[in-house]
């Protein structure tokens, strides 16, 4: 379903930085709060299998594959490359409300609690939310 | 489930402006030599085999439909796929087959058979393979193609290879397993006969299993420090023998090096015996066991054919397109070509015995698996009658080869490649290039490819790729963290042609239709240490890779547009008798978000296609095409010759994959898998009122 959008860092201080948790520990923790609804997640996953499971399986975004790529960038940067460059075929077709969605199942995916609010569709304020590591 | 009376009833209205394009006289060219391979599939108004026939053209001979009717064409019935598995997947990969009055296919996660009135659309029987844990280990269990067919002794039966690895043979009629038929099955719920796990046939001669201190658990299937193996295709039944194919999991998704090779299999279709096994990692003293060092055939798998196969009856050749070896993007463990990774092989279907090959990539890590069932026609070339088979590729390219002998019907050239700069892999130094027919896709990416509506949008797309590293094709990946300083490779095409749009072929002109959709991968490439998932229950093998993919990268085009010029996918007819290139014509119409960016208003674009692999099929009259699934609900029909569009009709969701036509009490129709964000996998029929 989507494809990590990964900005340019040197790839070992990236690996250093997660694998020390430093990225973690200098974030806020909202994502640990619960920044989603639990239906949300449902509604996600079924999107996925919809929309994304054509092509994907969730081994590619979940455990190593996320962290590495997500952890120390924002919810919003996740919302923004799915609903930019996703589903491949018609990037941009599914609504903003599915994309928010899709970013909550993922979050669940990745050990992420869902809280009493649903995630906004909002880029500028997914923006102030960081992702910081889940617990293991 | 739900079920739909024989009604039918009118399609939806189209919108404006695309409900009539010009009817053009389908006059068709008549001078193409006409020396039909036998179409023992589609004789009498069947589709005996999901290609169609055993050749895959996916062609039918029916001519019902013509370019002056299709626009009447009415929705006979929708049969849902909803609720065949846990979950309600927008996948649509089986292709139906039409025999005796019924037609078969697949459906969900579960791959459960079904069986569907061809009139109505009202299922008659199904068949539920008990779940077991196997099921659970994978990765491709929506990802079913269909069934085979055969008659025993008059008997119609009908074989399936399910996601955890279990061949079943079912009554045609009741779809109650085989009587006297293959191996006990030990499991709960598993019929006690009509069933064969084709795992301890798989694995009884493979040195890791034979040193594995631990007894065969049915359920679980191999150990995961071993491999994993599953299908997605279904077998395909030559002269009296079962082959059967596989399917590993997706090698982008993998991080350890140790995997179960994918040999392929043959049973006898009247006892289910197992008759024999082609090692797709030749063992000591077989043919291409140099052509892996590093020792790596012991222990290193996949070399999959997880694509269906074809055919030639009347040669006793079965075709197995295959995968690379285990893993993808980075192959430094398994030094070598790697036969038969990435080949086309031509096996005996009695024996088993390889009669001839060709490696379309030599020791590939840039997943150009071969991702369609190879298509056989009979042609004239050069005044000379040849019997030829064709496997278009991811690469863009269509290698064309005698089918008997392998001969390359036009030079195929070995041509130097860029080398890895990868810690530890080491690349063929050159790759097989053909020199007809031409290339269908581009292939590698330059400034010249680079979107060019405005200045502006130019000039954004070439300060993007000041981030990359461009190249030609076969462009190696280079891993994150590169001293360049560069985020990622580029490689393209990424997949010319592809799973989701097999290639069609016209047996009476010699003609075939490739489905093509532009665009490049960029995949990041890591340390595998960094992301292997070591209590995944889809994590397999011991060793950890150097380098394993992180995600699929994140290469993009100026302001949500694609980065290259159009057209984004097209269906390019070849005559395959020359080589030539016949026509080119977009697949759908410019997408609504091209047409409306803000970016290019005022701008006058030609069409550009969706960007979606179109599905095809080819019938006496037409070229049947539908958008494939980024594409608008609409199936349309294309003059054979020109590429024309000649008639549309409304889909209830988008084309996936193909589609099947057949004939039934004297109507011709026509069934598309259809699925979308609103629809599972679900199959549209058609007919004339």
């Amino acid at each position: 379903m989507m494809a990590g959008r990964v900005p340019w860092i040197p790839g070992v201080l990236v690996v250093v930085a997660v694998a020390s948790g430093v990225v973690g520990a200098q974030s806020g923790g909202a994502v640990l709060d619960g920044v989603f609804l639990s239906a949300q997640a449902d509604r996600g996953e079924r999107t996925f299998d919809r929309s994304c499971l054509s092509c994907h399986d969730t081994t590619e975004f979940a455990g190593g594959r996320f962290r590495l790529s997500w952890v120390g960038r924002t919810v919003g940067d996740l919302f923004d490359t799915i609903s930019t460059l996703m589903p491949e075929e018609d990037p941009g077709s599914l609504s903003p409300a599915e994309y928010a969605s899709l970013v909550a199942f993922l979050l669940r995916l990745n050990g992420y609690p869902s809280g009493e609010t649903a995630l906004q569709t909002d880029l500028r304020s997914l923006q102030q939310l960081p992702i910081v590591e889940a617990p293991r | 489930m739900i079920l739909h009376s024989s009604k039918t009833w009118p399609l939806g209205p189209l919108p404006r402006g695309q409900w009539r394009w010009v009817i053009l006289a389908a006059v068709l060219a008549t001078g193409m030599t006409s020396m039909a391979i036998a179409q023992d599939g589609v004789d009498d108004g069947e589709w005996r085999y999901i290609g169609g026939d055993a050749a895959h053209t996916r062609y039918s001979p029916l001519d019902e439909i013509t370019a002056d009717n299709f626009e009447d064409l009415e929705l006979a019935w929708l049969w849902r796929g909803d609720n065949y598995g846990p979950n309600a997947l927008g996948v649509s990969r089986s292709t139906p087959i039409y025999v005796d009055g019924v037609l078969y296919t697949v459906a969900g996660e579960r791959r459960t058979v079904v069986a569907i009135d061809p009139a109505t659309g009202e299922t008659l029987w199904t068949y539920r393979e008990p779940h077991t844990t196997r099921v659970d280990r994978g990765m491709r269990n929506g990802y079913g193609k269909g069934v085979a067919y055969e008659e025993i002794d008059g008997r119609g039966v009908i074989y399936v290879i399910t996601p955890a690895f279990f061949l079943h043979a079912l009554d045609a009629k009741t779809g109650l397993p085989l009587e006297n038929w293959g191996t006990s099955v030990s499991l709960p719920g598993f019929p006690r006969t009509g069933v064969v796990d084709l795992l301890p046939d798989l694995i009884a001669d493979w040195g890791p299993w034979q040193s594995w201190d631990g007894v065969y658990d049915a359920d679980f299937g191999i150990p995961r420090e071993l491999g994993h193996i599953t299908s997605s295709s279904p077998p395909i039944v030559v002269d009296g023998v079962v082959v059967v194919g596989n399917s590993a999991e997706q090698g982008y998704n993998q991080t350890r090096i140790e995997n179960v090779p994918g040999d392929i299999m043959g049973y006898d279709a009247r006892t289910g015996e197992h008759k024999w096994k082609f090692h797709v990692i030749p063992r000591p003293g077989e043919f291409g066991h140099d052509t892996w060092e590093n020792d790596a055939w012991e222990w290193t798998g996949d070399v999959s054919s997880w694509a269906p196969l074809s055919a030639d009856p009347a040669q006793g050749l079965v075709y197995v397109p295959t995968n690379p070896p285990t893993i993808d993007f980075f192959g430094g463990f398994r030094p070598g070509d790697g036969l038969f990774g990435t080949s086309v092989i031509a096996l005996d279907v009695q024996t088993g015995e390889r009669v001839w090959h060709f490696q379309t990539v030599h020791h590939d890590i840039w997943n150009f698996d071969n991702p369609t069932a190879p298509v056989a026609l009979d042609v004239t070339v050069d005044g000379e009658p040849r019997q030829i088979v064709v496997q278009t590729t991811k690469q863009g390219w269509a290698y064309t080869f005698d089918r008997v002998t392998g001969e390359p019907i036009w030079p195929i050239e070995e041509r130097p490649v860029p080398q890895s700069e990868v810690p530890g892999e080491r690349l063929s130094p050159t790759q097989p290039m053909p020199t007809r027919p031409a290339a269908f896709e581009m292939q590698g990416l330059t400034e010249d490819d680079l979107i060019d509506f405005t200045p502006e949008l130019r000039s954004e797309a070439l300060e993007i790729i000041q981030n990359y590293r461009l190249g030609p094709i076969f462009n190696p990946p280079i891993e994150r963290g590169h001293p360049s300083g560069l985020r990622s490779f580029v490689s393209c095409p990424s997949g010319a042609s592809n799973i989701f749009g097999p290639t069609s072929a016209d047996p009476e002109s010699g003609v075939l239709y490739v489905s093509t959709q532009r665009g490049c991968r960029s995949e990041n490439i890591v340390p595998g240490a960094a992301i292997d998932e070591p209590d995944d229950i889809k994590t397999t093998g011991r060793t950890i890779a150097d380098y394993a993919v992180l995600n699929r990268g994140d290469f993009r085009g100026p302001q949500g547009l694609p980065i290259f010029k159009p057209p984004y996918s097209r269906i390019v007819a070849i005559d395959m008798n020359t080589g030539e290139h016949l026509w080119a014509v977009p697949n759908g119409d410019t997408p609504e978000r091209i047409r409306n960016h803000p970016a290019l208003q005022g701008i006058a674009l030609s069409n550009t296609g969706v960007q979606s692999h179109p599905i095809t099929m080819v019938t006496k009259t037409l070229v049947v095409t539908a958008e494939g699934r980024g594409g608008t609900p609409r199936l349309h029909a294309l003059d054979k010759r020109t590429g024309e569009r000649v008639g549309t009709v409304a889909l209830p969701e988008s084309g996936q994959y193909g589609m099947m036509g057949y004939l039934h009490n004297d109507q011709q129709y026509i069934v598309v898998q259809v699925a979308g964000a609103d629809l599972a996998g679900s199959l549209a029929a058609l007919r004339l009122p």
